[in-house]
């Protein structure tokens, strides 16, 4: 009786799995046109950062952040626009922590970015003033600054050349990055390797475009893509570069010269209002440097699954250890600008339509965003991962009692003037 | 004097010659004369202040590449010490590309050294071996040969279309059912346009498409070779009845007679996918057999029916009673009188407002040239046209339902010819319920019908190949002309008709003995003599005597 019994319970649980198993298959038959994302880092793309990390937020006084925001509210929708919304997610965020103490990381609010020019153009000029006054300003109130002299900060600073705080790149390779700020991690849009801006440790940030005015403009998927390759923007900045070289290193300068007849290639200055459903309607968009490497192109790109053609030696892309874009873009060296149209067309369909796939993942366009309100997966979140997974912290940066290391002197005379 | 002149000359060539900072020789050359001109003094002393600063920024560069020789590398240094020209200072770059240009880009170190004459880039004032990014002035590269590979053009293409395809098969309709086309056709004048026109239509279906042609009085070789280049995925091209050519009266019939027809083929073979009555004539766009994809039963779509418009009646309208509340406001502006309003020209179904199916929209007869065909029957219901009507071919041939007793009947009638009665469409539709009514119930029309039709009689080659030349209606200009009355030489500038009948008689075709030979009294010199000036319409011997002529 009882071998009958566990024979019918056996070919019970044997049925049920064979069942579950087949369940299962069916579900991930379905169509599954996008692929999952991994990078150097691992399939960290959709972790949650809630709970691996503590973040504490200064409470600088409002001349540092909310004034400059009265004064100038066009700080909130140009690309540079990632500092006031960090500061407004963090504020929300659960792991924002109200006890210093148990902080793992800290946040200081400082909108370096929002000194406007009538054109909308940030002024770096004031920026190193007012970083060093907010970082003197910390290590007088709270103890936590002299504590590590900065390791176990981070500062958000999306100007074009980073924390070396100006917009031309030979000068702000002269600068380099603020004194104070070497033992910081920065967050920020500029990557270039071996670049004096580009510290050690830094997370790469898309820059900020706003989500809604992207995600009000999609075309229905099934509009054949019919444009080869497309861009819209500058050739030559003919005001401060007119005889070219200069500007985007001749790379912008060599794609009109060899492409502008193109048939395969839709180039042109000249900015439509139909800028995005073109985007939607192209294979290849291109994304060349400018007179700094990262471009808001990568993101629009991302977003209306048209795969990007990075032209920037060295470039550093956003959250480059959780997105693996060599496998979703396609890299095109500066010097090989003129045989671009051979590259593209060499590569194979399966190949196209692989980076397609990978394109489409929404955990891809999301990561791309800063939406508002805040959505699992977004650029915020990918932030908040970069820096949980920088945790534990090394403890050498841990300062003994009294040990300095920081220069407060270092630095152009200009910049020690209190501000 | 003279020897004096001598000297003074031979000086003045000697101080040209040196330049630089020789005032002991000015001061000789000059000494003699006192008059010196202060132009070539400025422009001495300007070329010897030139040449100290020159001196001094060559002494420093000089001393500057000498001390980083023994930090980095020779290739290291030179390179730092690139052509950069500062764009702040214009004057200086100008300068600076004349060098260049003069001295070439020749990798010599003489030009290098020159070329580290120029101040250099402010930024580069530590080198080390570090990959630090100097800016400089990089080179515009530009290919020698402008134009694109034309394979790789191709493989462009193809990439194109690779990733289209992918796309309609992601995004676009699952499961696309086959398309079933019936088309009545007859050997007529306008049957290689509707032919040709509704094969392309089907060539660009994205999908399977079975084509039923089914031809009055057999299958003629002539609509073959139209056929032979369809592009589909099956092609039945079947014969009924016999070869009689149907006036414009007995079309009607006929064609329902052919569909028919082609609904029997459809259950004899057995085939899958939606029936369409593609007439020739009619008007597809590809949206249509999209939105026919939405078919379970049966379908009704709107038709287009062009042609109707300027020989239908219009309804007047008085513009008055339209307006009566806004004239008060204009005042001045008063309209009167009447204006047209002809019916759309849409043969479709109506819906309540539930979406519901209430009734159909559709006309009173056909209309070509000037005639109206209306139906033998009085009844409306004979005339609703078939291609607005879209059925699943299972409903022909699918045993269990009761839908084939109605082809049964249908066919029955093919076989009387007696018979003017044209069976009703309608009639299928047993179960309105059934029905889908595509397009929002007749908000869209995607599908148009068009009768172009010629006179029954009239002739056309056959195949459309031509065997012998066509008769001459407007000469060329160099042809020498002998179908034309001897005494009249090809005219550089024609007369318009209206002059040349006035001049001369209608030339007559002549048959000449002895050939078309110009000769004797119908020579070119005579007719050069005698030329018939056109404009001012003067006359010449030749005319007088058009009997002459003819070499008799």
């Amino acid at each position: 009786m009882t071998k009958d019994r566990r024979y019918g319970n056996f070919s019970l649980l044997t049925s049920f799995g064979l069942l579950l198993l087949f369940l299962c298959q069916r579900v991930s038959l379905a169509a599954v046109h996008h692929q999952r994302i991994s990078g150097s880092a691992g399939d960290v793309l959709e972790d949650n950062p809630v709970g691996r990390l503590k973040v504490f937020v200064y409470e600088l006084p409002s001349k540092y952040n909310k004034k400059w925001l009265e004064k100038d509210p066009r700080c909130l929708t140009h690309m540079f626009a990632a500092e006031e919304f960090v500061h407004d997610f963090l504020l929300a965020s659960p792991v924002r922590t109200m006890n210093p103490e148990e902080a793992d990381w800290f946040y200081t609010p400082v909108y370096t970015t929002c000194d406007l020019t009538p054109n909308g153009l940030p002024l770096p000029f004031k920026s190193p003033r007012m970083m060093r006054s907010a970082i003197s300003y910390i290590s007088t109130h709270w103890p936590f600054w002299n504590r590590t002299e900065g390791g176990d900060h981070f500062f958000v600073v999306p100007h074009d050349f980073g924390a070396c705080f100006h917009y031309q790149e030979e000068k702000a390779i002269e600068r380099g990055v603020l004194p104070l700020l070497k033992r910081s991690t920065l967050v920020q849009t500029f990557g270039q390797n071996h670049h004096v801006c580009l510290k050690e440790g830094s997370i790469v940030v898309p820059p900020y475009a706003p989500p809604e005015k992207m995600q009000s403009r999609f075309i229905p998927p099934s509009t054949p893509r019919s444009i080869f390759v497309y861009f819209r923007g500058l050739f030559y900045d003919v005001g401060n570069d007119p005889e070219g070289g200069y500007y985007a290193r001749g790379a912008r300068a060599a794609v009109w010269e060899n492409f502008k007849d193109n048939p395969l290639f839709d180039i042109s200055t000249q900015h439509p209002s139909t800028y995005y459903e073109d985007m939607q309607r192209a294979i290849f968009c291109l994304c060349p440097l400018g007179w700094a490497p990262w471009s808001p192109r990568l993101v629009e790109g991302v977003i209306f699954g048209c795969i990007p053609v990075i032209i920037a030696d060295d470039i550093v892309l956003p959250f480059a250890d959780a997105i693996p874009w060599e496998k979703i873009g396609v890299f095109v060296a500066e010097k090989d600008v003129p045989n671009l149209d051979k590259i593209l067309s060499l590569i194979s369909p399966e190949e196209v339509l692989e980076k397609q796939r990978l394109l489409a993942n929404p955990a891809m366009k999301q990561a791309m965003l800063f939406s508002q309100p805040t959505l699992p997966g977004d650029a915020f979140h990918q932030i908040l991962n970069g820096l949980a997974r920088k945790l534990p912290h090394d403890p050498q940066i841990y300062l003994k009692p009294g040990q300095t290391v920081l220069n407060w002197t270092e630095g152009p005379a200009g910049d020690l003037k209190p501000w | 004097m003279k020897a004096n002149g001598g000297v003074h000359r031979l000086t003045r060539a000697r101080s040209k010659i040196q330049y630089g900072c020789n005032l002991e020789q000015i001061a000789d050359g000059t000494l003699r004369s006192l008059t010196i001109p202060v132009s070539r003094l400025t422009v001495q002393s300007m070329l010897c202040f030139i040449s100290l600063i020159l001196g001094f920024q060559f002494t420093r560069e000089a001393t500057i590449f000498a001390g980083n020789l023994q930090h980095g590398t020779v290739s290291n240094t030179l390179s730092s010490f690139n052509f950069s020209a500062n764009i702040r200072s214009g004057i200086r770059s100008n300068f600076a590309m004349q060098i260049s240009q003069t001295l070439g880009n020749g990798s010599d170190v003489f030009g290098t050294l020159v070329r580290s004459i120029l101040p250099p880039d402010p930024v580069v004032s530590e080198l080390s071996e570090s990959k630090k990014p100097v800016v400089w002035q990089h080179e515009i590269l530009v290919r020698p040969w402008p134009h694109p590979d034309p394979l790789e053009v191709m493989q462009a293409y193809g990439l194109i279309s690779r990733i289209q395809l992918e796309q309609r098969q992601i995004h676009g309709i699952e499961d696309w059912k086959p398309i079933i086309a019936i088309t009545p056709t007859f050997v007529r004048a306008f049957q290689a346009l509707h032919l040709t026109a509704l094969m392309h239509t089907l060539s660009l279906v994205p999908g399977p498409v079975t084509w039923i042609v089914i031809e009055a009085g057999g299958v003629t070789n002539e609509t073959a070779s139209l056929l032979t280049q369809a592009h589909v995925h099956r092609l039945l091209h079947l014969g009924f009845g016999n070869s009689m050519t149907p006036g414009l009266e007995e079309q009607p019939l006929l064609e329902t007679r052919l569909r028919i027809e082609g609904l029997r083929c459809v259950q004899e073979h057995k085939l899958e996918g939606i029936i369409v009555f593609a007439d020739e004539s009619n008007v597809h766009s590809l949206e249509f057999f999209n939105m026919v994809q939405e078919v379970n039963w049966f379908g009704v779509v709107s038709v287009g029916m062009l042609g109707h418009a300027s020989f239908g009646e219009p309804m007047e309208y008085d513009i008055g009673a339209l307006h009566e509340g806004k004239n008060e406001e204009q005042g001045s502006h008063q309209l009167s009188g009447t204006i047209l309003r002809f019916e759309p020209q849409v043969q479709g179904p109506v819906c309540d407002s539930m979406g519901k199916l209430v009734g159909w929209h559709t006309f009173d007869g056909f209309h070509l040239e000037d005639r109206v065909f209306k139906m033998p029957d009085k009844s409306h219901e004979g005339r609703l046209e078939w291609a607005g009507f879209v059925l699943n071919a299972r409903a022909v041939w699918e045993a269990g339902s009761d839908e084939p007793v109605w082809l049964d009947s249908w066919l029955n009638w093919t076989r009387s010819s007696g018979d003017k009665n044209l069976p009703d469409i309608r009639s299928i539709l047993r179960d309105e319920k059934r029905v889908k009514l595509l397009g929002g119930c007749g908000h869209q029309v995607l599908l148009w019908w068009a009768r172009m039709e010629a006179h029954a009689n009239i002739s056309y080659p056959s195949n459309w190949a031509l065997d012998s030349p066509l008769e001459i209606v407007i000469p060329a200009r160099s042809t020498p002309w002998t179908d034309m009355p001897k005494g009249q030489p090809p005219l550089p500038h024609l007369p318009t008709p209206s002059l040349l009948e006035a001049v001369t008689p209608a030339p007559t075709p002549s048959r000449r003995k002895g050939g078309n030979r110009v000769r004797g009294r119908d020579s070119k010199l005579k007719h050069l003599r005698h030329r018939q000036d056109p404009l001012k319409g003067k006359v010449t011997d030749d005319r007088r005597n058009p009997g002459s002529s003819r070499g008799s």
